[in-house]
């Protein structure tokens, strides 16, 4: 069935950028999977951490500069018999395209040479695409007139058009709509060497993406569709997405399914395959504007959307086995052959850590992103970016109300990241909902939905909240406001708030386990509980990429520490986790973004043994809750001193005794910074006592079960505390994989009523059996070393004699 | 203003009435279609049918007239969750649609808690009324929905689709016009006939091959269809699409069943048992052929629906019959089973070089 001979394989790993964090449960779910079947992976990152966790699933992680060299070096020197370059980034695909006929005896998985430099070369691209019938923007690059001219009148106007300079770099692109633009552009004296590249503009025109699976036996398969809220003209993401298209009928969707398929077909794509198209549903045109043969913030979007194990699907197909006859687990048979039928809505809306209102385009700006699900449009956009806990749309409503009518019209013609709120406002002011969608190329659907919550919101501010108008609400669609108490009590009204199953109710999706919900309206509750005592998680909002990566690895480390303990896991959090496959039977997921759940009443008292905070703020209440234990960061203490050396250590206390199983070690030497986890074994005795005896006399006054984060600066020849803090903060995920002891496993068990041993020497409570180090250069570049490794750096680099 | 979809053992759904204020009863079907309301609300399959659509924001993308499966034909009622009042291509609103098209509606049900249910507890009758009182109730338990549901809509008068290729006589047990489209684009020149149909009036218009068109309602309601096709079998090729084939079946001896989770997707995956190839089509039956049953009958499985192994096409070993319960036509759905058409329009090919005598 699989592909025959293959047993090592290299999986190229994402570069270290903040874009790559949303693929690391891709990566987590990828190896696992290969873990399981048994194959032997090494995988390339240049940043460890985001691997989420140890080497468990890897038989060797190779901590290098991602790039074609370092990867041809792997493979003259270990010759595996496969690379996967499907869960790096972009990078990957670029590697693969270079290794063209330099790499005979090892196969590449998933995406070939040829699709993968076709991805980079867009003269590549629209050729393949127009020798197969495929519909493809038409483009040309020349410095002669003449033809310029040709293409245009052969296509018409309006178009974009920028010059290529010899220097590879370009001009942005400008809009041109007829021949006086035109003129005025080729006049420009910017540079006689340039090429001026033009194409016909699709700007405004609806963008929607479809993902589909294909496996070596060309059967295929349509897993899921999103569209843009915003058109072409801002950056995919950053416009509010919507999936499944609501705005596709049947013909125009099986026209892109069909034209996703061909697609993945002509470039023999093995795996997953997300194609974007541009789409006018004037004219009824369509372009292929951009394929993506690999997982992407897309397949990841779409896998929370559908509940379809995309990243686990696409590494099997990648090694040829059958859509129909895959595995989730060893000797766990899944059928792939599906086409997910989503009968809820679920939306990605970008973030940006600015509260400022700012223009967005073609190039990406925001921070991070939400994901929310809900059964109307309405719902998903007042859980989303309306949502006043997640967006401060109170503040943007009072800026924008103070705006004339002009000035509000320039919001809406050049768009900003206040988009959705600019246009309540317009629609509050009786702007036409045609004209709306005219000038901003917004979609009616969305519009109206818009409008629906201008009359909601209207209906709340003349009258007090009561069941007669939630029964209006209801009545204009808008469901999932929040509105739990008034609704709980009430038997006749025809909704109320429930949780409701992200999986749909459908044939095909009917043997796939998975306790991922969400909060909404309806009229009775999906989930149900087992008997076993339950730990309930409260999961915190992401406000940065780095953030996903904690977040992530915290809340992974502790599903799998409360099963290991008997129990069972509740993430509850104002957005889903997107967890990995492995861990999405054993935990309940409940999205909850108006933290209506408590009011419900659905998790019986008695079976919640504890809950552990990891969003930012207590409550009053929880404060005075001796079953809430917090472990987001808490500052405790904080002094303003730096040194050249310097070092993080965690503590884990059970209130009496404490461990310090990983200590970070920090040296400025010149320029540059080295950061060396698990120094434990390198810290002399004295070190070692100077900082025990600290970290002891601090604890006496905290008294408490925890993870404390303490910061020391070596200055006159002493160790002084900088800094301390409780609970989790970015550190955790290294000083977790660093450290042979499992930090938050250990508190887990703290937790539950174990403690730690009395009288500990300073040999245990520095106790660190690692045999690989971490080494940090400049924050930016990870090193693996051995001990001697470390020695040999200490005494050349960071502490020459 | 508040309506109930109301259940046959009493179960009740509130919601939102729009549409026709008329009461509506008939069989109650969950349609998990990603798109194509108007397809599936035209789609003569539907007579005698309340629709639950379990879609969100259904009217999004417009109605289209032109996706009209049949002109005089259209379900008892719609069931939906959330609607958009507008769509992108400006065209009629699906509210007003619905209105326009007299059909009663309910709105706003949480049709995820009425999918799980029919799921759980099969296809029952329901009814959408203003009032959920007992009486309501026993009113829809003392209703007998009709038997005779092709007899309504099969075509009463013989019709032509003109064309120069080969000659189908379709026999029209609620025809839906996608069939037609489709065997036009491949130069089919068809004649839809009524389904009482006899087989010396079939084998008058010296067709090529017959096709036994989907239909609504339960095979077992039409034992004349069945001693048709037993002689028209003998005489020309034939292909069975939906009810056609579960009567093409029964015909042949072979035992029908009733899904436990009926089929009313429009994207399911088939297999074909031959080749291993997996196309996605649209599903719209309740129905299945027993699987023993094909073991002492003269037919082969050709294609089985993956989700849940049932038999989704049969071929005859001997004669030149090719039946599949899916609809190839799509419409809506993907239209990965375009290829049946082609199938049996290569089979006739064959059959026609060949001296093809019994």
């Amino acid at each position: 069935m699989v592909v025959s001979g293959i047993h090592n394989i290299l999986i190229i790993g994402p570069t270290n950028s903040d874009k790559n964090v949303d693929l690391s449960t891709a990566l987590y779910d990828t190896a696992d999977i290969l873990h399981k079947l048994g194959y032997k992976t090494t995988i390339m990152v240049e940043n460890p951490t985001a691997l989420l966790s140890s080497s468990d699933f890897f038989d060797k992680i190779v901590v290098e500069k991602v790039n074609g060299e370092n990867i041809l070096n792997y493979i003259e020197q270990f010759r595996p018999d496969a690379i996967l370059p499907t869960v790096g980034d972009k990078n990957a695909l670029g590697i693969i395209s270079g290794l063209n006929g330099k790499i005979a005896g090892t196969r590449v998985l998933g995406t070939d040479y040829f699709a993968s430099l076709a991805t980079f070369k867009r003269e590549l691209f629209i050729s393949k695409l127009n020798e197969n019938d495929l519909p493809v923007i038409n483009f040309i690059s020349s410095d002669k007139e003449e033809e310029l001219y040709d293409f245009i009148r052969s296509i018409g106007f309006p178009i974009i058009a920028r010059r290529r300079f010899s220097n590879r770099h370009s001009s942005g692109w400008t809009n041109i709509n007829n021949l006086f633009e035109l003129d005025n552009f080729m006049a420009l004296e910017d540079s006689s060497s340039a090429k001026i590249e033009i194409e016909r503009s699709v700007r405004g025109f609806s963008e929607y993406s479809c993902t589909v699976v294909r496996d070596r036996f060309d059967n295929a398969a349509l897993i899921g569709t999103i569209e843009d809220v915003e058109p072409i003209g801002i950056h995919h993401l950053d416009s509010n997405l919507i999936s499944p298209a609501l705005s596709l009928n049947d013909s125009k969707l099986q026209k892109l399914r069909n034209l996703a398929i061909k697609l993945a077909r002509v470039f023999n794509i093995v795996g997953a395959c997300t194609v974007h198209f541009a789409y006018n549903h004037k004219s009824n045109e369509c372009y292929i504007t951009e394929f993506i043969p690999r997982l992407s913030e897309e397949t990841k979007f779409l896998e929370y959307a559908t509940s379809y194990p995309l990243a686990t699907v696409a590494v099997e197909l990648n090694l040829g086995y059958q859509l129909d006859k895959l595995q989730l687990d060893s000797g766990n048979s899944f059928n792939g052959a599906s086409e997910p039928f989503m009968d809820h809505i679920t939306s990605r809306f970008p973030q940006w850590n600015s509260r400022e209102q700012r223009y967005i385009g073609p190039s990406k700006t925001s921070d991070s992103s939400i994901i929310v699900s809900g059964f109307s449009i309405e719902e998903v956009f007042n859980k989303g970016p309306l949502n006043d806990k997640l967006n401060d749309t109170l503040n943007r409503y009072e800026q924008l109300h103070k705006m004339d009518d002009d000035q509000l019209f320039e919001k809406i013609i050049h768009s900003t990241n206040w988009m959705l709120d600019v246009l309540i406002e317009a629609i509050r002011r009786d702007f036409e909902l045609p004209v709306l969608s005219e000038v901003t190329g917004i979609n009616i659907p969305y519009l109206v939905a818009l409008r629906n919550i201008k009359d909601n919101s209207a209906i709340i501010r003349d009258d007090e909240i009561d069941e007669n108008n939630i029964e209006k609400l209801v009545g204009m669609g808008v469901k999932g406001l929040g509105y739990s108490k008034v609704l709980l009590d009430r038997d006749d009204i025809v909704t109320r708030t429930v949780v409701k199953s992200k999986k749909s109710i459908s044939v095909n999706m009917d043997k796939l386990r998975q306790r991922n919900f969400f909060v909404t309206s309806g009229i009775n509750n999906d989930l149900e509980f087992t008997d076993k005592n339950k730990i309930v998680v409260r999961s915190p909002i992401i406000t940065s990429k780095k953030n996903i990566l904690v977040r992530q690895f915290v809340l992974l480390q502790l599903v799998k520490s409360i099963n290991q303990n008997g129990l069972e896991a509740i993430i509850i959090g104002r957005e889903p986790w997107s967890s990995p496959l492995d861990v999405r039977n054993i935990a309940y997921e409940i999205a909850d973004p108006h933290m209506e759940l408590p009011h419900l009443n659905l998790i019986d008292d008695k079976a919640i043994f504890k809950i552990i905070d990891f969003s930012k703020t207590l409550s009053d209440e929880d404060m005075n809750n001796n079953e809430v234990f917090q472990i987001s960061t808490q500052v405790i203490k904080s002094i303003d001193m730096k040194a050249d050396l310097s070092m993080r250590i965690i503590v884990v206390s059970d209130g009496k005794s404490f461990t310090i199983p990983s200590v970070i070690y920090r040296k400025m030497v010149g320029d540059k910074s080295y950061e060396i986890s698990s120094f434990n074994k390198f810290m002399t005795e004295r070190e070692k006592n100077e900082i025990a005896t600290i970290v002891k006399e601090e604890l006496s006054q905290l008294n408490q079960i925890n993870t404390y984060n303490f910061e020391f600066a070596f200055i006159n020849g002493h160790w002084m505390i900088t800094k301390i803090s409780a609970g989790m903060n970015q550190d955790i995920i290294r000083h977790e994989i660093a450290s042979s002891v499992h930090v938050i496993d250990t508190l887990v068990k703290l937790i539950l009523g174990n403690t730690l041993e009395h009288d500990m020497s300073i040999e245990k409570i520095f106790q660190n059996d690692d045999k690989n180090f971490l080494v940090t250069i400049n924050d930016q570049k990870f090193q693996s070393y051995n001990e001697e490794g470390i020695r040999k750096l200490l005494n050349d680099k960071i502490n020459p004699q | 203003m508040k309506r109930y979809l109301i259940l046959e053992d009493g179960t009740v759904f509130p919601g939102e009435g729009f549409g026709s204020s008329a009461i509506t009863t008939g069989q109650l079907v969950v349609s998990n279609n990603r798109t194509g309301i108007e397809q599936s609300v035209t789609d003569p399959d539907a007579e005698g049918q309340i629709i639950a659509f379990t879609l969100p924001g259904i009217g999004s993308s417009g109605i289209n007239r032109d996706f009209y499966e049949s002109i005089n034909y259209k379900c008892k009622g719609i069931v939906v969750g959330s609607t958009s009042a507008e769509s992108v291509d400006n065209s009629i609103p699906f509210e007003e649609w619905v209105t326009s098209m007299n059909i009663p509606g309910i709105k706003n049900v949480d049709v995820r808690a009425l999918s799980k249910y029919i799921f759980e507890h099969g296809e029952m009758k329901a009814s959408i009324m203003d009032t959920h009182d007992e009486h309501a109730i026993d009113q829809i338990k003392a209703l007998v929905l009709p038997s005779d549901l092709v007899k309504q809509v099969s075509t009463k008068q013989s019709y032509p689709n003109p064309n120069i290729g080969l000659k189908m006589v379709i026999i029209d047990l609620g025809l839906k016009y996608s069939i037609l489209r489709q065997l036009s684009y491949r130069d089919c020149n068809s004649i839809i006939v009524n389904y009482n149909t006899t087989p010396e009036q079939v084998a008058s218009l010296h067709p090529d091959g017959v096709i036994f068109s989907n239909g609504p309602g339960d095979p077992k309601d039409l034992p004349k269809v069945l001693e048709n096709i037993k002689v028209l079998q003998k005489q020309f090729p034939i292909l069975g699409i939906g009810l056609g084939s579960l009567l093409v079946a029964m015909a042949n001896d072979c035992q029908i069943t009733q899904l436990t989770k009926p089929h009313h997707e429009s994207s399911l995956p088939v297999k074909e048992v031959a080749s291993g190839k997996i196309d996605f089509v649209n599903h719209n039956h309740s129905y299945t052929i027993d699987q023993k049953s094909i073991g002492s009958s003269d037919f082969i499985v050709t294609d089985i629906c993956v989700s849940d192994g049932s038999i989704e096409g049969i071929r005859h070993e001997y004669l030149p019959i090719i039946s599949v319960l899916f609809e190839p036509e799509a419409a809506p759905g993907p239209t990965d089973g375009y290829y049946v058409f082609d199938e049996f329009i290569d089979l006739i090919n064959s059959i026609k070089q060949q001296d093809w005598s019994r």
